[in-house]
């Protein structure tokens, strides 16, 4: 983690950010019926996910530190890797479902990814309401980390093999062709590669503001413990 | 002339000359025309909008934690 310590890479986040607000709204695009402009939505929602997915890896991966390792910092770093996460998903889900209602004409198609996608953020809702039915703080940490690793397990089947398998309104899902197919020219793989970048910083970034946060917060818990305990003797 | 007609004449022969773009405000500005209108440019903001309001309200919550947080210490 010392190379997050800098702020370069905040940095990168604004820049690319920036290139795919103002690129992605000017640059001419392959011309499709019915998406018309809003082909453009392929440089804002998609990366959404792309950032969720690695944050829940992340988040999976600091799990299996704190197992092998035991120190509660990388328990609160998988906390908050899947709370800002699950954000990027409802996020996700809102512009998914406005996008949705003007090129499929409905708010929630029932399509196979979508489906798959609302019972993945139900699994990880799950996981936050596990942690806290946990008083003890170890056992909460050893738990909550063993089920996120299966939350993770179950997560990337539901979102990247499932709709694969069956019908799906998604490019690139059951036998639809990908974005890719209309992109001669590669006007969209130049914005919405960046962009995939940019999100994921930006979501790294808030998570390790709040993973901040709730270090201190715990530094102040245990302050009042130890207060508490003096007081009493 | 009627009193009462002869001061709403005025307004009321207004609102009729009106009559024709409120009706037809009704029936076809809706928000989805709204939002079809140009090329659909316009979903496309209603998506960066709401990414951006959902960061906005993420960092909100935060703040009122940490302004929780200060007021502890």
């Amino acid at each position: 983690m010392y190379l997050f310590k800098s702020f370069w890479w905040k940095i990168l986040a604004i820049i690319i950010i920036f290139y795919v607000l103002i690129a992605g709204l000017i640059n001419p695009l392959p011309r499709l019926p019915i998406l018309n402009e809003s082909i453009r939505n392929a440089f804002y929602h998609p990366p959404l996910w792309i950032a969720m997915m690695a944050m829940l890896l992340v988040s999976a991966i600091f799990s299996g530190r704190y197992l092998a390792k035991g120190r509660i910092n990388e328990d609160l770093w998988a906390i908050e890797f899947a709370n800002t996460a699950i954000l990027f998903g409802i996020l996700g889900c809102i512009t998914g479902s406005v996008w949705a209602y003007f090129a499929w004409g409905d708010f929630w198609p029932n399509d196979a990814k979508t489906n798959c996608v609302a019972v993945g953020m139900l699994l990880y809702i799950a996981y936050f309401i596990l942690r806290g039915s946990f008083e003890d703080e170890m056992r909460r940490a050893r738990i909550s980390a063993i089920y996120n690793i299966f939350a993770f397990a179950m997560f990337i089947p539901l979102i990247m093999v499932l709709p694969r398998l069956t019908d799906s309104l998604h490019p690139g899902n059951g036998g639809n062709p990908g974005f890719s197919s209309y992109d001669q020219d590669r006007s969209i793989t130049l914005i919405i590669r960046p962009a995939f970048i940019g999100f994921t910083l930006l979501g790294f970034w808030i998570t390790q503001l709040r993973f901040r946060m709730r270090k201190i917060e715990k530094v102040i818990d245990e302050q009042d413990l130890t207060d508490e305990q003096t007081i009493s003797i | 002339m009627n009193p009462f007609f002869k001061h709403s004449a005025k307004p009321l022969f207004l609102i009729f000359l009106a009559f024709p773009i409120f009706s037809n405000a009704q029936a076809k500005n809706t928000l989805t025309d709204l939002l079809r209108q140009d090329g659909k440019i316009w979903v496309v903001i209603a998506v960066i909008s709401i990414i951006f309001a959902g960061l906005i309200y993420y960092l909100f919550k935060m703040n009122q934690r940490i302004n929780n947080i200060m007021k502890r210490k």
